[in-house]
């Protein structure tokens, strides 16, 4: 696991992985990099503090995960992983 | 760390992107595939592999614009959980109910508020880690 500089913008390192650790809600999926098309998934899960945190991950195969995103848990983030999985879920009643 | 300074300038990008909520069109979204995301299996397993990390401590963050616990509850509920098999659409994990003693009980739900965590997530650690020791 790796963590880019642009991680660190917001909080410490070790609060991105300790929301990772506790995690709460994991959504594989929740975007794309618009470069390369390979997914962005989204993690949400406690600050040390116990604040909620969002966390943004890109996984490369193999097997490395980089971090580059750690900010509070936002309103638009949770709107939209509430819409993702209410998609996801309709999807598989079909 | 030691991400080259294309892969620094691309998930500077990308982060901004975030920042930005400038993100792709749900419809465009692809369905789960264990090879390009990863999983929580994958996660658990990397992050034993951290050495230790810089002394810090958290800020206070934003005073506005949170998302709320009942924002978070309602994630959960659409079935957001972290799939403990490690893929999404596997159904129900299975569960075992224990009893404790009143002690262990009252160290459990310490360590839970300590760590901002929940009394299943350790349970579910521990477990973990003393099944698979030599597994």
């Amino acid at each position: 696991m790796k963590w880019a500089e642009s991680a660190e913008k917001h909080y410490p390192i070790a609060d991105g992985i300790h929301a990772i650790q506790n995690r709460r809600v994991f959504l594989p999926a929740f975007d794309v990099d618009p470069e390369t098309g390979e997914v962005v998934d989204l993690i949400v899960g406690p600050a040390r503090d116990g604040q909620l945190l969002e966390v943004f991950v890109h996984r490369r195969a193999p097997r490395t995960v980089y971090i580059f995103h750690v900010l509070h848990f936002r309103p638009k983030t949770a709107a939209r992983a509430r819409a993702i999985m209410t998609a996801q879920n309709e999807e598989g009643k079909k | 760390m030691t991400l080259s300074k294309n892969e620094q300038d691309h998930y500077a990008a990308l982060a901004a992107r975030a920042e930005n909520e400038g993100y792709a069109p749900i419809e465009q979204l692809p369905a789960f595939d264990a090879e390009r995301s990863t999983t929580s299996e994958e996660l658990d397993a990397l992050l034993g592999e951290i050495g230790e990390l810089p002394a810090s401590t958290t800020p206070a963050g934003a005073t506005a614009g949170r998302a709320t616990e009942e924002d978070l509850q309602e994630l959960i509920a659409l079935g957001g959980r972290p799939s403990l098999s490690g893929r999404p659409g596997t159904g129900p994990s299975p569960k075992r109910q224990v009893r404790l003693p009143h002690d262990l009980d009252a160290l459990l739900t310490q360590r839970a508020e300590r760590d901002h965590t929940k009394p299943s997530v350790i349970m579910r650690d521990a477990i973990d880690a003393y099944l698979r020791v030599d597994a």
